[in-house]
């Protein structure tokens, strides 16, 4: 255990030089990686895809090893010495945010599948336009040099769909989770600033769809609207106007539907709190100008628990998501996912040289929830040791 | 310890939250007109006999009258007949599915509880040792992991490539839960009781690890310990039961999520339960059976809930049902 | 020559009274931000049927004296060095070392011949369970008699400690007690296996001050019945001053001052002591806590290096700053840890305490 101690001037000039250093290091290695990058592409595309596995894997050792120079500065930086960091609630935030080794791990996971969703059209060594069309020779090819993934049983690269299948669940988990915690938070304080029969019937309305399993709930949502024509129609063309192709977006707005009892039972919870307090009793009538104030600090208190509970919902929505779409309800099947990817596996899930169709898209899809999990996790460890988990 | 007055006033909620349920179930599946009787006769069935059957479902009149019929009927216990399955009552239908979910409900839940409390008791008392990161790694992943997948992932190596257990198991429902078969079935189930009771392992697992953290660093059990108790009675008899009491209260939100579980699960082991019913239901639209699935299932919840908290009393005499 | 034999014979003397004896005790936590030097060498002894206070501000070490003492310390904690000699163990005829003897001993002397009464009555019952059942359990596994006998003797300890009918109490659960009837409970598992030593800690510090006083006498009037010790710790010193033998301030992790309670008060040798009773008007004046004396009390992550007093202290010199003073007998069975405290006694003269 190093017992930290305040550096003398002289130390910290030198420290000081450390540290500029170790910033070179990390600037020369992003160059490397972008340098890296525009010689994969540039090799992409003058022949043809052909033998650019090798630079492939050059470019992920070189992302490797910018992240882990990236962790290390942080690291370096916000958590060592200089000053004793536990007065500092950044620096122990650093500190206990990077002693997590899952949690580390979930952060490094999460900003990778960002990456890769955010680029996949350059990162997929394959097109996947038409990766539903009929049998070919390539069909159901185990994993190999050129397709490391193998392929699906129309023959597209699995590699290239579970880079693309990245996209669809993250716009998922990230969006429903956004729309959720937006809706939540005005819900809350509705609920807390109004109470009386508005509170009452919020609490209703939390009680009734807290007694459904989630997915439960998003399922006869989903049957509705598509059974339904018009509605299905006029949510369609909400989706056709934002660019969101119809089914997914009737999907999308049956998980946000329902996303926002979390956020709502945490902001009420602190409303009510924060007007039990005796400072605020002056604000009690509650004018306007008050309640702005006590907005501020209503939402300044919450940020903690509500981006702790955001991390470890986007998990739950991106399971949801895929859980859909396995069933053939959630995205259009002409939009890679993960789900869809693994709804085709289970029909060969019986044939175990088919077993790649099942493996690699499940691990995409295990790898990111567990990603936001431990990082909610070791953001909420960090953030606020004492803070219950009420893990429900 | 439990009044009267207390029950009265849970089912009085019970009841307003099951008049919620059935609400949004009217208004999420009747609003929506699939136009079921079409489906049922096929899309060349001429307009008379549509109409007919619309009539003998009750389609045909307002919703506000459809809204109060299909309470009334269902307080009756008359829930009419499917309008997939023509001329099957929804009674004998759920009658055949329910047990069956039932069961492997029931042992996921056993399955769960048995594993996750030693674990998490051990990894709290061991706290920063091999077994405590064992059981965060195992709760983490147990709980990312996406059932359906891992269903697959068991039914691939468990059952074809280790051929340990039999992929899609045939058994009578009526065996299930007589007194030799309650107990010999579990083998034949033991894959989607594996799938649907990690998820509960995981997060009991965390919870009681938790909360025994949270207790080990109580007074009273410094207390126990200056009273020179052994350790074991420390742990088992102050620290345990003291643990335990959330995890007891969370057994009715693990319901919640075996149910939502079997929904997709089900269809992965190919398993005719109440969780394939209800998709299958939601998709051909067959109203009758969404009611009465959504309807039962929540009285069944709300009823664990109710002997939960009975029971909940006895495990805390601080608890006084009121 | 012969003042040395003298003072021999003399320490001879106490050891024979001698039931604890702390020596150099150091402790510290490990903690993720870093590691608190809690004690830094505590060193003090209690006498056969004595009440032996000990006296500091709050997050002064208090507790964890105590609990290093008695093995219950946070799995962060750890004694570093020291030695904590019991001389009356009922189950061996040895002194015995509480810092180093085996886990599996000190539980037959916690408990047996040292029990302990915690700083809040409120959370030391275990909530799930009667009071029968948790006085049951002290009293059975220490002394071989039968269920009937234990429960004869749990009445007998209630109404020793004025909870009367006994029966009305053995079947409730601790939530459905006062906190002052919840203390008696405590001290009537304390009493249960007729030790040798009880430990307070802050016995009374959580109740309501009529409770408090009852509460306090109570004790005293149950030591005295029992021949037993006792060592009662407190932040306030009015508190103590009537009915404590001996009296030990401790500041910082450290044991600075240790003499007879009149001596304490008459006669103090140490800065911080003295600057304590200067600011208290009156002894019984008993409200009056120990936070007066200007300064702040050290962060223990960090404390402040030699003697670690010195920020706060008048007399500071360089000395101070540099090296730890020694803890040294200033008249017989008064023990100071000062370089000042000539001065201090020379400034006491003139202020006429
Ligand atoms: N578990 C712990 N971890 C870290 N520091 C501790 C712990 N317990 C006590 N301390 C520190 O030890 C010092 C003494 O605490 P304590 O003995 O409880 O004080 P008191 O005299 O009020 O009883 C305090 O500064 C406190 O911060
Ligand atoms: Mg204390």
């Amino acid at each position: 255990m190093p017992k930290y101690e305040r550096l003398s001037p002289e130390e910290l000039e030198v420290y000081e030089e450390f540290k500029r250093k170790e910033n070179q290091k990390i600037g020369a290695v992003f160059l490397v990686v972008v340098f890296v990058f525009i010689l994969t592409k540039w090799f992409l595309l003058t022949r043809g895809n052909i033998d650019s596995i090798l630079l492939r894997y050059i470019g992920v050792g070189a992302y490797l090893l910018f992240f882990y120079f990236f962790l290390k500065n942080i690291y370096r930086w916000y958590s060592d010495v200089n000053y004793r960091y536990r007065a500092n609630p950044i620096k122990r935030f650093f500190n206990r945010f990077y002693k997590n080794k899952l949690a580390v791990f979930g952060l490094f996971v999460a900003i990778t599948i960002i990456i890769l969703a955010v680029f996949a059209p350059m990162l997929a060594p394959y097109n996947v336009d038409n990766y539903q069309s009929s049998w070919t020779k390539f069909s159901m090819i185990p994993p190999t040099k050129r397709h490391v993934f193998g392929a699906t049983n129309a023959g597209a690269d699995l590699f290239s769909l579970c880079l693309y299948g990245a996209r669809i669940a993250l716009t998922f988990g990230i969006g429903v989770t956004a729309i959720g915690v937006s809706i939540g938070i005005v819900l809350g304080l509705i609920a807390g600033y109004y109470g009386g029969w508005i509170d009452r019937f919020l609490q209703y309305l939390n009680d009734v769809v807290m007694a459904f399993p989630f997915l439960v709930l998003v399922i006869t949502v989903m049957g509705a609207l598509l059974a339904n024509p018009a509605l299905r129609e006029s949510v369609t063309q909400i989706g056709n106007f934002l660019n969101v192709p119809g089914k997914l977006f009737i999907a999308f707005v049956a998980l946000s539907l329902f996303g926002w009892t979390g956020a709502y039972r945490l902001i009420r919870g602190k409303v009510f709190s924060v007007r039990e307090e005796e400072y605020i009793d002056a604000a009690k009538s509650l004018g306007a100008s008050n309640r702005v104030i006590m907005t501020k600090h209503i939402l300044r208190n919450s940020l903690t628990p509500v981006i702790v509970q955001a991390s470890i919902s986007v998990g739950g929505y991106i399971i949801t998501a895929a859980s859909l779409t396995f069933l053939g309800l959630g995205a259009n099947p002409s939009i890679p996912s993960w789900g869809r990817l693994l709804s085709q596996g289970n029909a060969y899930v019986t044939q175990l040289r088919y077993f790649h169709l099942t493996l690699f898209p499940g691990l995409f899809l295990t790898m990111t929830v567990l990603a936001f999990t431990t990082l909610g996790d070791g953001l909420r460890d960090a953030l606020d040791p004492t803070m219950r988990r009420n893990d429900q | 310890m439990v009044n009267k007055e207390y029950i009265l006033k849970r089912l009085g909620l019970a009841v307003l939250v099951m008049f919620g349920v059935y609400t949004i179930g009217f208004t999420l599946t009747f609003v929506a007109p699939g136009n079921p009787a079409q489906a049922a006769l096929g899309q060349k069935a001429n307009k008379e006999a549509v109409e007919a059957l619309e009539e003998q479902w009750g389609l045909n009149e307002p919703l506000p009258v459809q809204y109060k019929n299909y309470l009334i009927n269902f307080i009756n216990l008359d829930w009419g007949e499917s309008f997939r399955y023509r001329g099957e009552s929804v009674t004998g239908i759920l009658a055949s599915r329910y047990p069956k979910t039932m069961y492997y409900a029931v042992w996921s839940l056993v399955f769960a509880i048995v594993m996750s409390i030693p674990l998490g008791l051990i990894a709290a008392y061991k706290q920063n040792t091999w077994v405590d990161n064992l059981s965060v790694l195992v709760s983490q992943v147990g709980i990312s992991i996406p059932n359906f997948w891992l269903g697959m992932l068991i039914i691939a190596i468990l059952a074809v490539w280790l051929d340990l257990i039999s992929v899609v198991p045939d058994v009578p429902t009526g065996s299930l839960w007589s007194f030799p078969g309650f107990f010999t079935h579990v083998t034949d189930y033991f894959g989607i009781i594996i799938t649907l009771g990690t998820a509960l392992m995981a997060r009991n697992t965390r919870m009681t690890r938790s909360s025994t953290l949270d207790v080990l660093s109580e007074e009273y059990i410094t207390m126990a310990r200056a009273k020179g108790l052994k350790e074991r009675t420390v742990v088992l008899k102050h620290a345990l039961r003291n643990a335990l009491i959330p995890v007891v209260t969370s057994i009715g939100f693990n319901l919640l999520l075996l149910f939502g579980g079997a929904v997709v699960v089900e269809t992965v082991f190919g398993l005719n339960g109440i969780g394939k019913l209800y998709i299958d239901s939601i998709i051909r639209r067959d109203y009758p059976i969404i009611i009465a699935l959504l309807l039962t299932y929540t009285i069944g919840v709300v009823f664990v809930n109710l002997i939960i908290d009975i029971s909940y009393s006895v495990i805390d005499p601080r608890v006084q049902l009121r | 020559m012969k003042a040395v034999e003298e003072k021999k014979t003399s320490t001879e003397r106490d050891k024979k009274e001698t039931i604890l004896s702390v020596r150099n005790l150091v402790t510290k936590f490990y903690t993720e931000e870093g590691v608190v030097e809690a004690l830094e060498g505590i060193n003090f002894e209690v006498k056969k049927g004595e009440i032996y206070s000990l006296v500091g501000e709050t997050g002064c070490g208090k507790s964890v004296t105590v609990k290093s003492i008695l093995g219950l310390l946070e799995r962060t904690g750890k004694v570093e060095s020291g030695e904590a000699i019991f001389y009356r163990s009922s189950t061996l005829d040895r002194p015995v070392d509480l810092l180093s003897i085996k886990e599996s001993r000190i539980r037959k002397i916690r408990g047996k011949d040292i029990t302990y009464i915690p700083q809040d009555p409120s959370s030391s019952l275990n909530p799930v369970y009667t009071i029968k059942n948790q006085l049951l359990e002290i009293i059975r596994p220490h002394s071989d008699i039968s269920k009937k006998e234990a429960l004869e003797k749990a009445k007998e300890l209630l109404e020793e400690v004025d909870l009367a009918p006994p029966e009305n109490y053995l079947s409730k659960y601790p939530f459905q007690l006062s906190g002052g009837q919840k203390q008696r409970i405590i001290i009537a598992m304390a009493l249960a296996t007729e030790p040798s030593l009880i430990i307070a800690d802050e016995p009374s510090t959580a109740l309501d001050v009529t409770v408090e006083a009852k509460v306090l006498d109570l004790m005293e009037e149950l030591i005295a019945s029992h021949d037993t010790s006792l060592i009662l710790i407190t932040h306030n010193l009015g508190v103590v001053a009537q009915i404590s033998d001996r009296i030990g301030i401790m500041y910082a992790g450290r044991v600075i001052e240790v003499a007879s309670t009149e001596n304490i008060f008459y006669k103090p040798y140490h800065p911080y002591t003295f600057g304590l009773l200067k600011s208290v008007p009156s002894i019984k004046k008993r409200e009056k806590e120990l936070d007066f004396v200007k300064g702040l009390v050290p962060d223990l992550y960090d404390p402040p290096s030699g003697c670690r007093f010195h920020p706060r202290c008048e007399y500071q010199t360089d000395v101070c700053k540099e090296k730890k003073p020694p803890y040294e007998e200033v008249e017989p069975g008064h023990n100071v840890a000062c370089y000042y405290s000539k001065e201090v006694k020379k400034d006491r003269r003139e202020e006429d305490l």
